[in-house]
């Protein structure tokens, strides 16, 4: 059995008279310590199978696993419990605390963790030892980015979830980011998983899916990832 | 800080309103007691004889009791008539206590000193060292004495010197007192030495009123139902115990009336503290919706990092009863203080007023408290309840926009005629339910209030009409004293066809100007 399974997992939304299926059946399964890319066009149902396995959102049917948890028969708290120990994410638009500085907003999250990683080692390990004590407001891009993935590995989560890290950056920028994620994964063994409608993207990872009207239509695995530096879009 | 102004106001209002009847009874009990007010005054067709004195002495509840000549004449002052209340005792009165304003305190052996209660309604205002003459009319009282009538001085002396001013409990209103002399408005209101006042053979030293005091008034609030049923019974015993008159305090005029006006402020605080409790509701209520709502992507954040619902809410909760505390800390002092001593001096220009007391009701505190504090937990809970329902990841999204909907206006055949923007706005009305609730809910109250102003103010107007018009209908009343009743001057006067009288009353004449 894999580190991460979904098997038949369909979550239906109720607008009117119409049901709209996000996740119509999706199958997949991801190794542990895999960086793992799943693409698709805007509407695919990627990120209902992130929220899902993030423990954000039930399924109304089908099998959520991860390590050996299932994750898609747990109730409100258990879900709380598994997102405050479990998981890291990283969104599209980082979601800081804006009163907060760059050190207490990792402090903000692993205040709760069971075993988190120090928040001043983790700011150093993502490049910014010099920036704990500046608001996000002062940061870049990039740097807030770069803050909400320390925030996420600091809580030392089993699964690191990125709904697209790199879409509000721009080339250079989101390139240095994704470095770092891939740093992330290979390094600490965390299994990581992006999200994302670029194509180019799938070349670095190790396992990659393709989803369209809330289905996975291709699965590929990569033995030779590109290194990010020599990806271009 | 919306929510802190807004408790603190409503607080502040309903208990100052709360406290204001019960700060203007206290601050005058206090000042009764002190100066030691009547409970009764008695009064008698002939003097009160050394028995009388004894029985009403001898009455259970009776504390202390003062015997005293009063009598109102006409005296000339600065070569002008005014009609004068003469009081003469012969020591300082130990019940209606006088408190010295300007001058000097009579030092009763002399008897040309009198000392002039302050002025009040439209009284003259006494000036140290003003002269007052008694007029030859007022100097003599016709007494019945072996079957006939003596005509004997009623003064010992007829010249005044006012030597100062004071204050008495007993006259402190904006009420006019009445007499049955001149214009039968009192101008003057003397204290003199008993020594002034001509002994009359064989009685001696008339004593005309009687004061009293009862022994338990102390353990009572002045103008309370509870002061009112102790003094009934022991005004029972009184007019028992002889042949006289007993006037309990409801009979002075500025006791009643300070009666009747300290309690319209109590029936005020009965209707406007719901309307303000209401208010501070709902705007604590939309404070907190728009704070959850502005901190709706920190909630999804704080949620996905694993914090729990109950976690999120604490802070909200903490904020507003934080707020709240603030409000009521704010609240308390300013409600005890400011609005009685606003409503205090507006009193000040209907009644001499005494020292202030202030009072604390702290069942009432308790209780706004309370329910402040249970009304903002309720209004925040009910606040953050939906945003918390939510999915953690439905609320990582923004709110979605309502959904625009079909209204039955839409079946009235205008509908197509309408510009787009009015469509628009019309269809808007009835889309944000809430909104349009408040603000209907909110002219709907502002309306309620000013009607009720302008209706408060007609009626008051319809009364007066009534009152003068249709109630009063009589021209004048004529005081009559007993002798002069059956005189042929009194019958002449209504029989020259230009006044009808329409009834008689013990003392008194009612007529109408038939013109």
């Amino acid at each position: 059995m894999s580190f991460i399974e979904l098997k038949k997992v369909r979550k239906t939304y109720i607008m009117g008279d119409n049901k709209i299926h996000a996740a119509d059946g999706v199958n997949l399964s991801i190794e542990k310590g895999e960086f793992c890319v799943v693409v698709g066009p805007s509407g695919a149902g990627k990120t209902t199978v992130l929220n899902v396995l993030g423990g954000m959102d039930t399924v109304t049917s089908g099998r959520v696993v991860l390590d050996g948890k299932v994750i898609s028969k747990m109730n409100a708290k258990q879900l709380t419990e598994y997102r405050r120990h479990d998981v890291g994410f990283v969104f599209q638009f980082y979601n800081l605390v804006q009163n907060l500085t760059a050190l207490e907003n990792v402090e903000l999250a692993v205040e709760i963790c069971k075993k988190p990683l120090d928040p001043k080692e983790t700011l150093r390990l993502v490049g910014l030892g010099d920036r704990m004590k500046n608001f996000p407001a002062q940061l870049s891009g990039g740097e807030q980015q770069r803050v909400s993935i320390a925030r996420a590995i600091a809580k030392n989560p089993k699964i690191l979830l990125c709904d697209e890290p790199t879409g509000a950056l721009d080339f250079t920028t989101g390139k240095s980011v994704l470095a770092l994620l891939q740093k992330v994964c290979r390094e600490t063994g965390k299994t990581v998983i992006i999200i994302t409608h670029n194509q180019e993207l799938t070349k670095m990872a190790d396992r990659v899916f393709g989803m369209r009207n809330g289905k996975v239509i291709y699965e590929a695995v990569n033995d030779n990832p590109t290194p990010v530096e020599e990806l271009v879009w | 800080m919306a929510i802190a102004g807004i408790i603190a106001l409503g607080v502040a209002f309903l208990i100052g309103l709360t406290v204001s009847t019960p700060d203007i009874k206290k601050s005058f009990t206090e000042y009764f007691i002190q100066s030691n007010l009547a409970d009764f005054s008695l009064r008698s067709e002939s003097a009160f004889s050394e028995e009388d004195l004894e029985r009403i002495n001898g009455v259970d509840e009776v504390e202390d009791v003062l015997p005293l000549f009063s009598y109102d004449v006409t005296c000339e002052v600065k070569g002008k008539e005014y009609n004068v209340r003469f009081y003469a005792t012969d020591e300082a009165p130990n019940i209606n206590k006088l408190t010295l304003e300007s001058g000097e305190m009579l030092d009763y052996e002399t008897a040309s000193q009198v000392v002039a209660i302050t002025p009040f309604a439209s009284m003259e205002v006494p000036e140290l060292g003003d002269k007052l003459v008694v007029t030859e009319d007022s100097r003599n009282l016709t007494v019945e004495m072996f079957g006939r009538e003596f005509s004997v001085p009623l003064f010992d002396t007829y010249e005044f010197e006012i030597m100062g001013t004071a204050t008495s409990p007993s006259y402190y209103s904006f009420f006019d007192e009445t007499c049955l002399i001149g214009d039968g408005k009192v101008d003057y209101i003397l204290f003199a030495d008993l020594s002034a006042i001509a002994d009359i053979p064989t009685i001696g030293k008339m004593t005309t009123e009687v004061w009293v005091t009862a022994e338990d008034t102390a353990k009572y609030t002045a103008l309370t139902q509870d002061y009112d049923k102790y003094i009934r019974g022991v005004e029972e015993d009184l007019n028992d115990a002889g042949d006289w008159y007993v006037l309990n305090r409801k009979t002075n005029l500025s006791y009643y009336s300070l009666s009747m006006n300290a309690d319209k402020v109590a029936n005020v605080a009965t209707v406007f503290p719901i309307f303000f409790i209401a208010v501070a509701a709902l705007v604590a209520f939309s404070t907190i919706v728009r704070m959850v709502d502005e901190d709706r992507s920190q909630i999804g954040t704080l949620r996905s990092l694993g914090y729990s619902g109950s976690a999120i809410a604490s802070k909200y909760i903490f904020y507003g009863l934080s707020a709240c505390i603030l409000g009521l800390l704010l609240a308390v002092p300013l409600g005890l203080t400011i609005l009685p001593i606003v409503i205090w001096n507006a009193y000040g220009s209907m009644y001499t007023l005494p020292a202030f007391h202030f009072t604390a009701d702290f069942a009432m505190i308790g209780i706004c408290s309370a329910v402040s504090i249970v009304a903002t937990l309720l209004v925040t809970i009910i606040a953050c309840a939906s945003s918390l329902k939510e999915t953690p990841a439905s609320i990582l999204q923004p709110r979605a926009p309502k959904p625009g909907k079909r209204i039955l206006l839409e079946r009235l055949p205008f509908w197509g005629l309408l510009p787009f923007k009015h469509k628009a706005s019309l269809r808007n009305v009835f889309r944000f339910k809430r909104n349009f609730l408040m603000t209907v809910l909110a002219v709907a109250g502002c309306g309620a209030l000013i009607i009720a102003g302008m209706g408060m103010l007609n009626s008051v107007a319809a009364v007066t009409d009534l009152q003068f018009n249709e109630i009063y209908s009589y021209d004048l009343t004529i005081g009559v004293s007993s002798d002069y009743a059956e005189s042929a001057e009194l019958s002449e006067f209504l029989s020259d066809k230009k006044y009808m009288e329409v009834r008689k009353e013990r003392g008194s004449i009612i007529v109408v100007n038939l013109n």
